[in-house]
């Protein structure tokens, strides 16, 4: 994650499956870079990030006494500043507009992660039946998936919901190509017709597929 | 309570068994990546789910969801990194056309 640009981008194919029949692949998406920060913003960018790792420290330790408090507060605050550079700088995961994903719409989570749950729990079925049938009905194919999005974090939550519901593994990302091997026709045909892509664009508050 | 709780634990433990079974029976390294996904997602989300009920609301049952939610993320990460070093080391995809040795 130290830079923008992923070794295999730029169109040089390749993820190129050997001897399989996929469909042609076409551009990749530029890749935006927005100007440096303040450092006043990028600390203050930091701080949700610090409030988030004290929560966590509260839940992990159960000692909630002046002396660790205190300790719990100054390593999330170190742990947040070094971090920053991660998550609030432009370049790896940042609209390219510069707004830092910490102002992102988060509350569109609680009606995301549901769905997906939901989704999750269906295909987890489905699969189950394939692994336990006497005949082992598996069909399985290679697709290709385009979706286009600004930023980096909205690419990876695709192909992690992707790889999360079963019958469906994201082998690869180029640009705005996921590559991905479904368990059988139908999961594939699944995928295609699915609203997953546009449901993360609306997740991020950016523009669809 | 304690029935909810062991419904979910069998029900988890069944889901991790159904995928062991797959990993056993699917033909290639991409289809077992699909086996592996179906346990650790559903089958450990029931298993500490099941463990958490049975615990009630407390920081222990606290922190088991976040077990749940850190598993949740990891584990398509670590899927996709087996997947896609699969590809980069150019193995090919099993089909049922091209028969078992996928050539």
């Amino acid at each position: 994650m130290n830079g923008p640009d992923p070794p295999y981008a730029g169109g040089s194919g390749r993820f190129s499956c050997p001897g399989r029949d996929m469909p042609a692949r076409v551009g990749t998406h530029p890749t935006n870079r927005s100007p440096p920060r303040s450092f006043g913003l990028r600390l203050l960018a930091t701080l949700p990030l610090g409030l988030i790792l004290f929560g966590l420290w509260l839940v992990l330790s159960p000692k909630w006494d002046p002396f660790h408090l205190t300790l719990g507060a100054l390593t999330a605050c170190v742990v947040a500043l070094l971090s920053e550079r991660l998550i609030v700088q432009p370049p790896p995961i940042a609209e390219p507009d510069g707004r830092t994903l910490l102002w992102m719409p988060w509350h569109r989570f609680a009606l995301y992660v549901p769905w997906l749950a939901v989704r999750v729990v269906v295909a987890s079925l489905q699969v189950t039946y394939l692994l336990l049938h006497p005949r082992l009905p598996v069909s399985p194919r290679v697709l290709r998936i385009r979706a286009r999005y600004p930023h980096t974090l909205a690419r990876l939550t695709l192909a992690n919901s992707i790889t999360l519901t079963p019958g469906t593994v994201t082998l690869d990302v180029d640009g705005d190509e996921f590559l991905v091997h479904a368990l059988t026709e139908s999961a594939g045909h699944d995928l295609e017709r699915s609203t997953m892509p546009d449901r993360v664009a609306w997740l991020y508050g950016v523009t669809g597929p | 309570m304690n029935v909810v709780a062991g419904v979910m634990l069998v029900l988890g433990f069944g889901f991790i068994l159904s995928g062991v079974i797959g990993i056993l029976r699917l033909p290639d390294f991409y289809c077992r990546l699909h086996a592996m996904g179906t346990c650790d997602t559903l089958g450990v989300a029931l298993m500490i789910g099941g463990l958490a009920v049975s615990e009630g609301f407390t920081l222990i049952s606290l922190k088991m969801l976040l077990v749940l939610v850190f598993v949740s993320l990891a584990n398509p990460t670590a899927t996709h990194a087996l997947g896609r070093a699969a590809v980069r080391a150019g193995l090919t995809p099993w089909t049922r056309t091209r028969g078992e040795d996928g050539q």
